[in-house]
């Protein structure tokens, strides 16, 4: 019987017959129509809140630019507040140079020259040395004066001390003269600082070594999808065969197959339906065939087929005894050695069996279809737990896509 | 409950009488929003839009107002749906421009023949479902209709969801033969 027929007649039916089925049919639970319910009411209220809101605003205009004018003030303050952080922050780095910059001038790096001219002959010497070195040997000495005035010794160490502060650690060549000169004589003192020379006896901080980066780890995940780029995926041509030779032996127009990834190893699993009567099911691995179901019957024992979970590997299936008073509902799923085990049977009796021998007797049966008793891998359960695992293990019937006609299904995994 | 005995309670107590209002047109107004709805949206949306039809309601309802209410419910309703499938449609982008080149070239998908045809079988389908009797009907109803799952269904109709399968599937094997015996064709 062709289901998605029967849905597609009634999807499709004129509004006078909706409407009688309007009339005559509920459409949902309690549950769903009380959801709606507190919906509504929650909309109106919503609703009716908002009215309020606008009604306010709307008659106090003067409050509302007031409000518009705190916000734009509040607003403009936070952006000048902003702007003078990050003026101020980018000013101190201007102004004081990281301190990098400063370890890297060393006492070796730098070179002040200080050289002194005199009119007298006289021989002259000249040596590199650090600040502190030159300052004493400055202060000591007479030969050096300042232009344009007669300084005495300690008028000069003094402007000689001051010299240091703003020189800090730099270097100074001092060029000494051997011979003492009058103190009238007027010399040039003159102070230069020359660019820093990096010299071998610099200690060089070890670079680290330059590596490149590490190259992130790549996982190449082969897909049939993939695989098409170049080959078809061996399983196609696998399955292709399977079928030819199922519709050469049984052939018939009831047969209907099916592609779908039970197991969830990215191959589908070939399902082959000859309605009301079996079900075949095959999957690909390891380069070959494995028959996971072969010839599963149903039709008969109230089994009406075998129903597969859609986002899990699970097959189901149930079947009656006594004429539907025992029920079992059976969980398979299939394993990674390519079998099918069973993982979990529901039973339940529509009989309360008094005598616990298990066969519903006349006077035990439940006539309004109501459950007694419950039962989970042969343990008893309540029927809290097994409404319980029924809602856990809600079935949406996927067997109707298991629909596609010999044709069909060759013409799919002949152009896949 | 009458219509004007709503009106007059939606006067006197308008709360009690909008909840009235909704517990004897609910079922009405959702089949109506699933029928325009089923095919283009989700279950989301017709609730929502059966919330848009309520509360629309609601707001706007004149007790004094001497028509059928569910007329004017049912009409209310209709428009929603109507207007919720052209936002749906629109989302998905299934619209061209009337300036484009290939609007002239655009032909509409239906088939009177075929419509008619499915109207006549529809019909006759109806019919059958209606002859299965209770509870067989409801089942077949909720779930070929309203799409409803077993689970769903056994609140409803206040069965277990296996005797629910149960039915179903024996339901389904009696319609078969109703169809066949009127040269129903699948």
């Amino acid at each position: 019987m062709n289901q998605k027929k029967i849905r597609k007649l009634l999807h499709h039916m004129n509004e006078q017959t909706a409407k009688k089925i309007a009339d005559e049919y509920p459409a949902t639970d309690q549950a769903t129509k009380e959801k709606i319910y507190h919906q509504i009411c929650e909309r109106r209220n919503a609703m009716n809140e908002k009215k309020e809101t606008i009604s306010e605003t709307y008659h106090t205009p003067y409050v509302k630019f007031v409000s518009w004018t705190k916000t734009f003030g509040i607003a403009t303050a936070c952006m000048l507040i902003m702007g003078g952080t990050i003026g101020g922050i980018w000013k101190l780095t201007r102004l004081n140079p990281p301190s990098e910059e400063l370890n890297s001038m060393t006492e070796n790096n730098s070179n002040t020259d200080i050289s002194t001219t005199n009119q007298t002959e006289s021989t002259t010497s000249s040596e590199t040395l650090t600040t502190t070195q030159a300052l004493a040997v400055i202060a000591t000495s007479t030969d050096v004066t300042t232009t344009h005035t007669e300084m005495s010794t300690t008028t000069t160490s003094m402007m000689i001390s001051t010299m240091a502060a703003t020189m800090q650690t730099a270097p100074v060549t001092v060029i000494t003269t051997a011979t003492t000169i009058p103190a009238v004589h007027k010399e040039t003192v003159i102070i230069s600082e020359t660019e820093p020379i990096i010299t071998d006896s610099v200690p060089e901080s070890p670079e680290p070594p330059i590596t490149a980066p590490p190259i992130p780890e790549t996982t190449v995940i082969t897909t049939p999808q993939s695989e098409t780029m170049t080959t078809r995926p061996a399983y196609l041509k696998a399955y292709l065969e399977i079928c030819e030779n199922d519709h050469q032996e049984f052939g018939g127009d009831n047969t209907r197959y099916g592609l779908y990834d039970i197991d969830k190893d990215t191959i589908p699993e070939l399902i082959i339906n000859h309605t009301s009567y079996w079900m075949d099911m095959y999957s690909y691995a390891d380069d070959q065939i494995y028959t996971i179901m072969d010839r599963y019957p149903y039709g008969a024992g109230g089994n009406t087929g075998y129903r597969i979970y859609p986002f899990e590997n699970c097959i189901t299936y149930s079947f009656t005894e006594f004429a539907g008073l025992i029920h079992y509902d059976c969980f398979l799923t299939i394993t990674p050695e390519h079998t099918l085990e069973e993982t979990d049977m529901l039973t339940s009796y529509i009989f309360h069996d008094d005598n616990n021998d298990g066969i519903p007797q006349e006077e035990e049966i439940n006539r309004d279809g109501s459950l007694s008793k419950c039962y989970l891998n042969n343990k008893e359960i309540t029927l809290q737990e097994y409404e319980q695992f029924q809602n856990e293990h809600a079935i949406e019937e996927i067997g109707l896509d298991i629909d596609k006609s010999y044709d069909e299904i060759v013409a799919q995994l002949t152009n896949y | 409950m009458t219509e004007q005995e709503i009106r007059c309670l939606l006067k006197e107590q308008p709360e009690k009488g909008e909840r009235e209002l909704f517990d004897i047109y609910y079922h009405y107004v959702y089949t109506i929003v699933y029928h325009k709805l089923c095919n283009i949206g989700s279950r989301e949306d017709i609730e929502e839009c059966v919330i848009d039809c309520f509360v629309e309601v609601f707001t706007h309802i004149n007790p004094d107002y001497d028509g059928s209410l569910k007329a004017y419910i049912g009409t209310v309703a209709k428009h929603k749906a109507i207007n919720a499938g052209k936002q749906l449609q629109a989302k998905a982008k299934r619209n061209i421009f009337l300036e484009e080149e290939k609007f002239c070239e655009l032909s509409s998908d239906e088939n009177i023949e075929d419509l008619t045809e499915q109207s006549e079988q529809t019909e006759i389908l109806m019919q059958c479902i209606s002859e299965l009797g209770e509870p067989d009907t409801t089942i077949m109803i909720q779930k070929f209709f309203y799409n409803h799952s077993a689970i769903e269904i056994s609140h409803i109709v206040k069965l277990n969801p296996v005797a629910i399968r149960v039915r179903c599937s024996r339901a389904l094997k009696r319609l078969k033969t109703m169809l066949l015996a009127r040269n129903f064709t699948f």
